[in-house]
């Protein structure tokens, strides 16, 4: 009989039918009684020929037929549950607990101690309350709680966890109170049984009242008298007291201040926030994905891949709903996946994501990345933990003399090569070292190294990996910190210049990276940074630049590091209201940091910094100050430091270089000029030059240039002409439209009527009087020109000149004046009325024939002003050529 | 419509601008001359000869033909001006012009003296006769008030 009992169990598990390894189905199938089963089965039992899996009923199992199955010998005779089972089988370790919770000993470490203790307090805990955004896992976190409960032995493990939604009373809260109390049968309409009520249930166990703010007012009232004494009445009977005891979870996602009672927070003493997943870091969101999604793949039975995208997109979207959204998008991908998949693997791809997660993919993601499916072990975030430790205690434990620089390189370098080697995982890597670069070329401009790309993405694959660690180094780092304090030390006074620096990244990282980032961060960057500078081991010089003003001193420090290649100065600036006393303590502080030194150079600038040495805390100590710092001084000083040259000999050869060489260069006012452009060519240009030449008054200064209209055109051009003269304006026939350049045509010039053109323009380099004989100058100037075209016997310079005094003359006996125009026209007509004369071709016709007897006066004035030209000329002026010199002017 | 055709080596100056213009009635001169179009400091002294109320227009040879046959003149009462015989040989040849008048031309050693204020060379002298063959009305006259000399008569 035993052995038909095992060959079925084995039949049975073969199928994988574990719930009919029972006893009920077995006896039915062997057709023997329960009672003689049941004895044959512990005697096997007995005889570790197979195992009971404490399911209800028991299930019992072929140890043997297991262990051939798995390769593996079972631990224990009994199990809690067939997953239980299993997990041991594949080598998973049974999961106790608390221990289901994500981040248990991580971001939710607190807490679960916190619910321990509160739980533990005797006799029977105390009532707490979880307070969360939605889908932060509370319920789970109370299943857990009653967990622990039974397995710590805190309540009996037949007790029960009792969960009431109260939201779902929301509306009914006399239900709720009916439900949770119990009541007597006939105590409202429906209740035609008694009912114990919800904490008798709970008696000796767990309640959990979830979405607590639902809870009426009357009914948390009722429950404070539960919480305080465990008792209380069935609705419709306030006559007797019933009684249990439990410990009590409350949960909610509103403010409990402003959600609950105030006398009924009272009575809560525990009051525990839940970070909402996205406080909970990238590390646990990982782990989170990981596990939901295996609970899927275990749940469809097929492996499930994911795309980078999705793994991305997952990573980085920020789910209100927590971890209950997160659920819900993967579940809801996984089926999406499952409706396009028909191979034995589900590819989840960003397509099957819900649409709120899709809207924040980055289109050029596609593109630009390699479409890459990831099977899901790969997203675990990494689990040897051990690693990163290791690599610490190993730094920490170090010896700390002269070969400790090498020998902490070449721990990092071992480690940097561990992690690179270990590059099987998708992550944020891009990103740190996206950022690193930045920083570290920052830095590298400040202080004169230059870091090799691979060790920047080593560095970048560290903090990456780091901070998947985060909580197991800084538990590590709180349980050891005076030795890593030690080390801290050690760096800072042995590395100085290193350890500042690489706290400056550091800082740079922990403020730009929203990370937590611990100390061995700066320390790691500290020791990368150390083969960038020259340690000379015992001889340690130290060199400072201090001015006055806000950041003097720093920027000559820094582009003499840079120009050095190396970092030796530092710089203490000394802003105008701090004083020497200020400054000599900040130099203490920093000599302080340094340990030993043997040079100390004070690079300063004047007054009362040029003692500063005074007031140094040093002994022993080689000091040498110069004032007047600058920067090749810096330099000078710099390169001696480099060459690692006695102070003395720096300091003379600083002295031999630094002598003043001066070269002194006064401006010079700018030349004020007249530029004459014309579209038509530089010929016309230059004749207005020559009318401006000619014209403009004795004492005036201002130089005439000729510019081809188009270039002139061109804005370089005019800027530089701008730059090296000051333009007083631009004369010509065409304008160049230059904003900033006035422009006169050479008509408007002439006639200069209305506005006056010429004041407006020369007023600032000409007196009035000269204004008016430069107006007149060019008039005349320009008449002359067209009187040479159009006289071709007398000599048109002389003729002009008379020319122009007669009718100067003329318009002074008339008591008139002309306008230029008028003028122009007159000079050359009277140019060619001599020179028709001196040929005789006089006019011998009057338009008018009673001309004279009515304008005799005026014949009378014009021969009057004419006479010297016409005894110059020999010529007689005739009435009938006066007509027309009349017929002119009475037009002006 | 053409009012007159005029040769004056000084182009405008006070007798053209208003003896001329008055007499002849008209309300636009055309100063038809190659070199004054691209000497821009000429041009603004005869802008400022013009008298007041007159259209001035400047152009040279070929686009005052162009404009002359073209028939955008005719709206004008027109005074054509011109520098030389031989300017106006090309208009009244090509722009179908049958009357001249001879105002003054410039003496030089290559040119004899017709009349008063009017002297030609022999090149010219042809040019004019070959218009008087044509039957062009061919006039030599100072101003307006001067007695008209026929050419045909003085050559």
């Amino acid at each position: 009989m035993n052995e038909k009992i095992m060959i079925l169990i084995d039949s049975y598990m073969e199928q994988k039918l574990f719930d009919q390894c029972q006893a009920a189905h077995i006896s039915k199938e062997l057709k023997i009684s329960r009672n003689q089963l049941t004895r044959i089965l512990n005697e096997l039992f007995d005889e570790k020929k197979l195992i009971k899996v404490k399911t209800n009923p028991i299930t019992y199992l072929d140890r043997e037929a297991l262990e051939r199955k798995y390769k593996k010998k079972l631990t224990t005779d009994e199990y809690k549950s067939i997953d239980a089972l299993e997990n041991e089988l594949t080598n998973q370790e049974q999961l106790m607990n608390f221990e289901k919770l994500i981040g248990h000993n991580e971001s939710m470490y607190q807490i679960v101690e916190k619910i321990k203790a509160t739980v533990s307090y005797p006799p029977i805990g105390l009532p707490m309350l979880f307070y969360g955004p939605t889908g932060t896992g509370k319920s789970f976190m109370a299943k857990l709680t009653y967990e622990y409960c039974v397995d710590t032995n805190l309540i009996e493990s037949d007790k029960s966890f009792v969960q009431v939604n109260c939201s779902e009373y929301a509306n009914n809260p006399e239900l709720l109170t009916a439900n949770l109390f119990g009541y007597k049968k006939g105590a409202f309409t429906g209740a035609d049984n008694d009912n114990m009520g919800l904490l008798h249930y709970a008696d000796g166990g767990v309640l959990f009242l979830d979405e607590v703010h639902c809870l009426s007012a009357e009914c948390q009232e009722k429950l404070f008298l539960y919480m305080d004494q465990g008792i209380y009445h069935l609705v419709g009977d306030n006559s007797k007291w019933c009684k249990s005891r439990c410990r009590i979870i409350f949960a909610t996602t509103e403010l409990p201040e402003k959600a609950l009672l105030k006398t009924f927070l009272r009575r809560i003493p525990v009051i525990l926030t839940v970070p909402s997943l996205a406080q909970r870091g990238q590390n646990e969101k990982l782990q989170l994905m990981y596990s939901l999604l295996k609970k899927e793949e275990k749940r469809i039975g097929k492996k499930i891949l994911i795309s980078s995208n999705v793994y991305e997109l997952l990573l980085n979207h920020t789910f209100v709903g927590n971890i209950g959204e997160l659920t819900n998008a993967i579940q809801a991908s996984c089926v999406s996946a499952l409706y396009n998949s028909n191979s034995d693997t589900l590819e989840i791809h960003a397509y099957d994501l819900p649409q709120a997660i899709k809207n924040n993919f980055d289109l050029s993601n596609i593109v630009m990345k390699k479409h890459k499916l990831v099977s899901l072990d790969k997203l675990l975030p990494v689990s040897e933990q051990g690693i990163i430790l290791e690599f610490y205690k190993e730094l920490v434990s170090l010896d700390r003399n002269q070969k400790f620089a090498l020998r902490a390189q070449s721990t990092i370098e071992d480690y940097f090569e561990k992690l690179i080697f270990n590059n099987h995982k998708v992550d944020n890597l891009a990103y740190i070292i996206n950022y690193l670069e930045k920083i570290i070329n920052n830095m590298t401009e400040h202080y004169g190294f230059k870091m090799s790309h691979n060790e920047l993405i080593a560095i970048a694959k560290y903090i990456s990996e780091f901070s998947k660690n985060t909580y197991i180094t800084n538990n590590w780092i709180n349980e050891n910190y005076d030795e890593v304090n030690n080390f801290k030390k050690y760096l800072s006074s042995d590395f100085h210049h290193e350890f500042e620096i690489g706290q400056e990244i550091y800082q740079h990282l922990k403020n730009n990276m929203n990370q937590d980032i611990d100390d061995f961060v700066g320390f790691i960057i500290c020791i990368c940074l150390i083969k960038y500078f020259a340690h000379s081991g015992d001889e340690m010089t130290v060199a400072m630049i201090i001015a006055h003003g806000y950041s003097t001193a720093s920027s000559i420090a820094e582009a003499a590091n840079r120009m050095l290649d190396t970092y030796i100065f530092d710089a203490i600036d000394m802003p105008l209201d701090v004083d020497v006393k200020t400054i000599t303590r900040k130099i203490n502080d920093y000599l302080a940091h340094v340990g030993n030194i043997s040079n100390l150079y004070l690079l300063v600038d004047m007054g009362s910094l040029e003692e500063i040495y005074q007031g140094l805390d040093i002994n022993n100590v080689n000091i040498a100050l110069i004032n007047n710092v600058n920067t090749k001084c810096a330099l000078e000083i710099g390169q001696g430091i480099k060459l690692k040259k006695p102070v003395k000999e720096v300091i003379n050869s600083v002295l031999r270089e630094n002598l003043y060489r001066t070269h002194v260069q006064l401006k010079k006012k700018k030349e004020k000029v007249i530029l004459c452009s014309c579209a038509s060519g530089l010929g016309t240009a230059t004749k207005i030059k020559d009318i401006l030449l000619q014209s403009l008054p004795e004492n005036v200064k201002l130089k005439i240039i000729t510019y081809d209209y188009p270039d002139l055109v061109k804005k370089d051009v005019y800027n530089q002409l701008a730059n090296e003269y000051e333009i007083v304006c631009c004369i010509g026939t065409l304008d160049p439209n230059i904003e900033s350049m006035k422009y006169i045509g050479i008509q408007d010039l002439i006639i200069n009527e209305g506005q006056n053109a010429v004041e407006v323009y020369f007023g600032k380099c000409m007196s009035k009087e000269q204004i008016a004989l430069f107006e007149k100058n060019i008039l005349h100037n320009f008449t002359l020109s067209n009187v040479m075209n159009n006289i071709t016997i007398l000599n048109p310079d002389k003729l002009l000149e008379h020319v122009a005094r007669a009718l100067d003359q003329l318009q002074s006996n008339l008591h008139k004046r002309f306008k230029n125009r008028t003028s122009f026209g007159l000079y050359v007509h009277v140019c060619c009325l001599v020179e028709r004369l001196v040929t005789r071709q006089a006019i011998t016709n009057f338009t008018d024939e009673h001309f004279k007897e009515k304008h005799q006066d005026f014949i009378d004035q014009v021969l009057i002003s004419m006479q010297e030209v016409q005894r110059f000329y020999n010529v007689e002026i005739p009435e009938e050529e006066i007509e027309y010199i009349y017929n002119y002017i009475i037009s002006d | 419509m053409l009012v007159g055709l005029r040769v004056d080596h000084r182009l405008l100056h006070g007798q053209v601008a208003f003896s001329w213009t008055s007499a002849l009635g008209a309300d636009c001169i055309l100063i038809a001359n190659t070199a004054v179009t691209n000497d821009p400091l000429r041009k603004t002294a005869i802008k400022m000869a013009k008298p007041a109320g007159t259209k001035l227009v400047i152009k040279n040879i070929e686009d005052s033909i162009k404009s002359l046959n073209s028939g955008v003149t005719d709206k004008y009462k027109l005074f054509v001006i011109v520098e030389s015989v031989k300017d106006a040989y090309e208009l009244m040849t090509k722009a179908d012009i049958h009357a001249l008048t001879l105002g003054g031309t410039k003496a030089t050693s290559e040119t004899k003296n017709i009349s008063k204020a009017v002297n030609l060379t022999d090149e010219e002298i042809s040019l004019v006769k070959e218009l008087i063959e044509r039957g062009d009305d061919i006039e030599i006259r100072m101003v307006s008030t001067d007695k008209k000399i026929l050419a045909k008569n003085v050559l």
